[in-house]
């Protein structure tokens, strides 16, 4: 090759050179990322109760199947609030309570509105007289109901009722009172169940206006001195599970608006009962598409061993009523959802806070952190 | 107030969860000198076991009838408190941090004083109108019940009947001796 030839073919790679290193183009501001209206099934939201300081809780999105950028976005959630994800419409709903002055001055109880794909508030619904429960976050303390028209939150000022809010009209049209029964399980048409203090329980049914048309008890059917049940429940079809601090599993058939209660069964066998397997932690039960109901468990309980998370998650199926495998964990779970994608993942709050991942067949998948400080204990699943 | 677990002190957490449970039980079995041999979960009363939080200096009643450091997940009418501690915060187990407004109604739990053997009541009044303490959280659940029984549950803002529903933190007052004693 020629002296002058070599010029030019070095010449024209330090062109090609400097076009690939173009300088950066101007980026637009402001600029606001969007979300799809539809979430992908890998999604979850974990509620962030923020005990550190309680007027400032939050709800992050996150997709536990992603490589990268797993964090979507967040919402506002203030003050032990209760959030759920519409089914039917692209809107997210967190009741919460504020003060005028941000720990003191005038409550505001509402339910706020948001919009899926923005993140953004689109509404707003006040709960006038500021009934709201403001308990440590559990789901029944908000739930929807027929096909999302009705949105029930949990009143406690320690009178106990469940406030009923008409989504299409954004307001509420009624407050019933469960004096001594707690919570709103979905049962019936259109309605909702409650557990009350005797071990017993409460059904109510609701017109199209959200008044109260039928009313029956349950006899109790439960020791809550001996071996209560935990007030989470998992809902297979329209039958929901509840476990007992012993380990003891009651199903309860809510189809209809007098409850069914099932043949109870047990998750632990009697040599595990012997080595004190009970269930523990915050939001202790799960379940995926396939009936089966995953479970934290710990060895060695005692009185007040209930709410401290376990070193393995228990799978049954409740077909079988039997175990079908046993995951054991890196860190010791706090709380646990199943995605509701084909390949369910497993989602875990582990006891420091962090998230672990992993398959449904418990093979470890990954962490993710989602904040320093973040206390989510409470994980939705996208329904 | 009722707030509930999640941690203890930060570092006791990590230790509990970088050691297996096994050699955690070994490891704080030995430090509990004299105590039986209560299987203890990783998290759960990693403070009991420490006798307090680093950086909180370590309180006394002055009265022996009363024993143990109020400032310390340990002491005993701690037995079903969840929140953090108004002895770590400027006030006591039985008053509220200055400023703060006590809770006229709350719920209640029963511990044994092991000094005299007897049961008490014991009323777990929230101090409201501030901001969370941060400090001191601990959190017993010695029957605790679910919410569908409030009296007997932590898991509620017991932060009623006040100015402001606001949790700071939780006391641990003597109401007097169980009757079923």
């Amino acid at each position: 090759m020629s002296l002058r030839v070599r010029c030019i073919c070095i010449f024209g790679l330090w062109i090609l050179t400097a076009l690939a290193r173009a300088e950066l183009s101007p980026e637009p501001i402001p600029s606001v990322k969007t979300l799809p209206s539809d979430y992908p099934d890998t999604w979850i939201f974990a509620h962030d109760a923020n005990f550190q300081s309680l007027v400032t809780g939050k709800v992050i999105v996150l997709d536990v199947a992603a490589e990268t950028n797993e964090y979507k976005g967040m919402i506002d959630a203030a003050q032990m609030a209760s959030f759920i994800e519409s089914k039917h419409q692209p809107l997210l709903y967190v009741a919460e309570s504020f003060y005028d002055r941000s720990t003191r001055g005038k409550r505001t109880d509402v339910v706020t509105i948001y919009d899926k794909s923005t993140l953004a508030i689109v509404g707003e619904i006040p709960i006038a007289n500021n009934h709201r429960a403001q308990i440590v976050l559990n789901k029944n303390a908000m739930q929807l109901i027929d096909g999302d028209k009705f949105l029930l939150v949990y009143g406690f000022t320690p009178a106990q009722s469940v406030i009923v809010i008409d989504t299409e009209q954004r307001k509420v049209v009624n407050e019933i009172s469960t004096a001594g029964c707690a919570m709103a399980y979905p049962a019936g048409k259109r309605g909702f169940m409650s557990l009350c203090s005797d071990g017993g329980a409460l059904a109510i049914q609701i017109d199209d206006s959200g008044k109260e048309i039928e009313r029956n008890t349950v006899a109790s059917f439960f020791s809550v001195d001996d071996d209560p049940l935990f007030d989470k429940a998992v809902y297979m079809d329209q039958t929901a599970y509840f476990v007992s601090y012993l380990g003891r599993v009651q199903g309860i058939d809510l189809s209809g608006s007098v409850p069914k209660l099932l043949d109870t069964w047990s998750l632990v066998s009697d040599e595990e009962a012997e080595q004190n397997w009970r269930p523990g932690g915050w939001q202790i039960t799960a379940a995926d598409n396939d009936n089966n109901l995953y479970v934290i468990m710990h060895e060695n309980g005692y009185n007040g061993s209930h709410k401290f998370g376990g070193e393995q998650v228990w799978v049954f199926d409740t077909k079988t009523q039997k175990k079908i495998s046993t995951v054991s964990l890196n860190k010791n779970a706090f709380s646990i959802e199943m995605t509701n994608s084909k390949q369910p993942y497993l989602t875990v709050t582990n006891v420091e806070m962090g998230m672990d991942i992993y398959s449904a067949s418990g093979e470890f998948l990954k962490y993710i952190n989602v904040g320093d400080a973040a206390m989510p204990i409470m994980l939705h699943a996208v329904r | 107030m009722n707030l509930f677990d999640r941690m203890m002190e930060k570092t006791s957490r990590k230790v509990a969860q970088n050691s297996s449970r096994r050699n955690l039980l070994s490891n704080f079995s030995k430090l509990l000198v004299g105590a039986a041999a209560v299987p203890l979960l990783p998290v759960a009363r990693a403070s009991e076991a420490t006798g307090g939080y680093p950086g909180v200096g370590v309180q006394s009643t002055g009265n022996p009838e009363d024993p143990g450091n109020p400032a310390s997940c340990d002491y005993w009418r701690y037995c079903a408190i969840d929140g953090f501690l108004c002895s770590c915060c400027g006030g006591s187990a039985s008053s509220c941090p200055p400023g703060t407004e006590m809770s006229p109604i709350t719920w209640i739990g029963t511990c044994r004083n092991p000094v005299d053997g007897k049961n008490y009541v014991i009323s777990y009044n929230d101090c409201c109108g501030k901001t969370s303490c941060g400090r001191c959280l601990c959190n017993r659940n010695e029957n605790d019940k679910p919410t569908y029984r409030p009296h007997s549950n932590n898991d509620i803002n017991w932060c009623l009947g006040t100015e402001s529903n606001v949790y700071n933190c939780s006391t641990a007052v003597v109401l007097g001796v169980a009757l079923n004693n």
